[in-house]
């Protein structure tokens, strides 16, 4: 065999390769993806395309809404030659400004400039958007097509998810702050002071970890009712505001800060507060980042405590008011998946903003 | 205040000790938040659950009973059938999440485009909050309009085709021709691979050489194997009590005994959808375990001449093991506390067959109103997970290896 050969050889195995490797990945990624999409697609079927055998894959309202714009495309061709041109234009613009994600976003804002554009009217009244919109419609007969976002407004209504928002929003975030206030404090002590006892009482703290929740959650839930703190903020709060494994970590960042930065500060007449709040708490904000982002993490997801300590529907954080709308709402699976779309959004939205953070946070320390 | 002490160090000793004391005093205060919160929502809880387990406790203390719930629990058949589903549980999933997330890893950490996109993707179900995760899962387990059964049975048709023509067709003699020249090739270069890869390889190339050769002969067979690819699907899945290998039974025709039911068809589900919400978390972990590995080790292995599955077998996976043992030890642990999903999934059913430990608990509790039997079942569960860390401590501790 010739070299040239060979390598042709090895060239055609690694681009197999190659191939197989994406193909797997992908497959593996789609399925993984699958119920999301399944459910954003759900929550805007209506409900007979919901529970249609075999399923519906595109809702109408997805459809029904693309053969309109094409309607009205193909029935004023002028358009199609100026929303070209624009396109190309942002997205030549966008090219120039920066290229990856923030050239997406501004073509994002250009074309919806001219989107609105359109919908004001400036390119006259016979071309205005609701004008042609309410013609193609009557003339391919979807004149009674229900509302683009109707399932959205009718989940919504039907149980009160903007107080289980604001008590979700609530509880998380002022449990990771609780949780800094009372573990910085602690896991300063515990690696910069020096006292009796220090390391029997951290091992302590370690080993309440070992202590799972299905063992106190009940003694817990009869305490909390003995202090009257059934349906307030407090029995959602306050048992969970301190996180050994928080305290675990941050203790490690304080050990890491050298003993002369300390020395030098004690010279300066810098007690321990100032030194915790001055140099400890903002040589440690990865630790503070990653670990809050967990303890937030997990009030939002806690169910089986809220739902202890909730009667009223008022008082219910998101997930339990989730559960408790899933199990009343009967059968009507669209409203379930719309509902459980607006649920799951914000948090996927948020961990797309600092999932870099997130996750290397999980990779270096094993947190969950 | 700190200052003080230290300019009056030299001449005077007691200030030192009042400057340690006061440093001890200064700590206390720093713990003592914690301390306090720790103690009433943890400790103090600890104790009292097991001062619980040992009375007659509904809503209030009735009396005591020393031990007798502990007793109640070991002859309660529902509790024995809760740990039963919890053991079937943790065996579905915790190696399939682990095999599954370690496979993906190692492709992820190739040189490849696109990681942080895939490795995003694969996170996104961690996130997610159980809730409306369930309640999507629900929709596509549904029995009658569910995605699944419309899927697999999709699946099952196709095969059937392709499987139908086996009976008539040329190329099932090209196809058995291709698997023994590629077991033959297998077998003659085994020397160049991990044992375990020619096995599987070998397995998967023999059997469908076995297959196809069988159905060939058998054409009656094959025609049973094609109607019940067909009709197998749908199945009731969320709604189906019956175990798998029961149910396979009923279907074909052979009795099962009743231990050996297999976990229910709605208990699969749920572990399915277990290992889809933890397996980003899983997949994160491995690749950092993978970036830890030298690569010197690997440039050394090249060089030796070891080839792709070689350096995974006897580099990479010894090497992960830290890794492995962390996730194994941890989702084991998980495994056995598994509550929400059950709780939002299934509520324990289909006649108790998703009952999990923790959900068996949550029920007596809940809605039984029986805390003290709750908290001693608590207990009992507290021992098993306990016991099975050490276990599993000494029996990995020694398979470890660490660089």
């Amino acid at each position: 065999m010739t070299a040239g050969a060979f390598l042709l050889r090895l060239k055609v195995s690694n681009a197999i390769k190659r191939a197989l490797l994406y193909g797997v990945l992908a497959f593996g990624a789609i399925t993984v993806t699958f119920p999301f999409a399944w459910m954003v697609l759900t929550s805007f079927k209506t409900y007979g395309e919901a529970i249609a055998s075999p399923p519906v894959f595109i809702p109408q309202a997805f459809s029904a809404r693309a053969q309109i714009i094409g309607h009205m495309l193909a029935s004023h061709p002028i358009l199609i030659p100026v929303l070209l041109i624009w396109a190309g234009l942002g997205a030549y613009i966008g090219w120039r400004l920066r290229k990856g994600w923030w050239g997406a976003l501004y073509w994002l804002g250009h074309m919806l400039l001219f989107l609105a554009a359109w919908k004001v009217g400036l390119f006259g009244r016979a071309l205005q958007w609701d004008t042609l919109w309410a013609q193609a419609r009557s003339s391919l007969g979807y004149a009674d097509l229900p509302g683009f976002w109707q399932n959205y407004i009718d989940a919504w209504a039907r149980a009160p998810f903007g107080r289980y928002f604001v008590n979700s929003a609530i509880m998380c975030i002022v449990t990771p702050i609780l949780i800094l206030a009372t573990g910085a404090p602690a896991a300063y002590a515990f690696a910069r002071l020096r006292f009796p006892g220090r390391d029997a009482i951290f091992m302590i703290f370690l080993l309440t970890m070992m202590i799972p929740e299905e063992v106190i959650l009940i003694p817990n839930f009869i305490t909390v009712s003995r202090l009257k703190w059934i349906d307030s903020y407090r029995a959602l709060i306050l048992p969970w505001i301190v996180n050994v494994v928080t305290i675990f970590f941050l203790r490690q960042f304080f050990r890491s800060i050298p003993d002369d930065l300390q020395d030098a500060a004690k010279l300066d007449g810098c007690g321990h507060l100032r030194f915790l709040w001055s140099i400890g708490l903002p040589l440690s904000v990865p630790a503070l980042v990653s670990t809050s982002l967990f303890n937030f993490l997990g009030a939002w997801n806690s169910v089986q405590w809220p739902l202890y300590v909730t009667n009223d529907p008022n008082m219910r954080p998101l997930m339990v008011g989730m559960k408790y709308f899933a199990d009343e709402a009967g059968m009507s699976v669209h409203l379930h998946n719309a509902a459980a779309t607006f649920t799951t959004v914000p948090i996927i939205i948020l961990f797309l903003l600092v999932q870099r953070k997130f996750i290397e946070g999980i990779a270096r320390t094993g947190l969950k | 205040m700190a200052s003080k002490a230290s300019t009056s160090r030299p001449s005077a000793p007691r200030s030192m000790v009042g400057a340690k004391r006061r440093e001890a005093l200064t700590a206390f205060l720093y713990i003592l938040p914690a301390i306090i919160v720790l103690f009433v929502f943890r400790l103090y809880p600890f104790a009292n659950a097991f001062y619980i387990s040992l009375h007659k406790w509904s809503i209030l203390k009735e009396f005591y009973v020393g031990l007798q719930n502990y007793i109640d629990l070991f002859s309660d058949k529902a509790f024995g059938q809760s740990f039963g589903v919890t053991l079937y549980y943790v065996f579905f999933t915790v190696p399939f999440t682990m095999a599954l997330s370690l496979f993906i890893a190692y492709l992820l950490f190739q040189r490849i485009k696109l990681r942080g996109l895939f490795r995003t993707l694969y996170f996104m179900p961690y996130i997610t909050s159980l809730v409306p995760a369930a309640v999507a899962w629900q929709y596509i387990f549904n029995f009658q309009v569910g995605f699944m059964n419309y899927a697999l049975k999709g699946i099952g048709t196709f095969l059937s085709r392709v499987l139908g023509t086996v009976g008539h067709e040329p190329w099932v003699y090209l196809w058995m021709l291709l698997m023994l020249a590629w077991l033959v090739w297998l077998l003659l270069t085994a020397k160049r691979r991990a044992w375990g890869a020619t096995a599987l390889l070998a397995l998967f190339a023999g059997g469908s050489l076995a297959l196809a050769l069988f159905f060939r002969l058998r054409p009656a067979a094959l025609a049973v194997v094609t109607t019940e690819l067909v009709e197998f699907f749908p199945v009731k899945w969320l709604q189906e009590p019956r175990g798998v290998i029961q149910y396979l039974g009923q279907r074909w025709g052979f009795t099962v005994p009743s231990w050996a039911k297999g976990p229910s068809m709605a208990l699969i589900a749920v572990s399915i959808v277990s290992i889809w919400h933890l397996l980003g978390y899983d997949v994160v972990i491995y690749l950092a375990g993978l970036g830890n590995v030298p690569g010197e080790l690997y440039e050394a292995a090249r060089i030796d001449g070891a080839n792709e599955s070689q350096v995974f077998w006897r580099i990479t996976l010894p090497l992960l093991s830290p890794t492995t043992y962390f996730l194994m030890l941890i989702s084991t642990i998980g495994a056995f506390r598994a509550f929400t999903l059950f709780f939002t999934m299934t509520g324990g059913g289909p006649l108790r067959t998703t009952t999990s430990v923790a959900y068996f608990i949550f029920d007596r509790f809940w809605n039984a109103i029986r805390a003290g039997y709750a908290s001693a079942a608590a207990f009992v569960l507290l021992a098993v997970i306990l016991v099975l860390t050490f276990v599993q401590q000494r029996a990995m501790a020694n398979r470890v290896t660490y660089q």
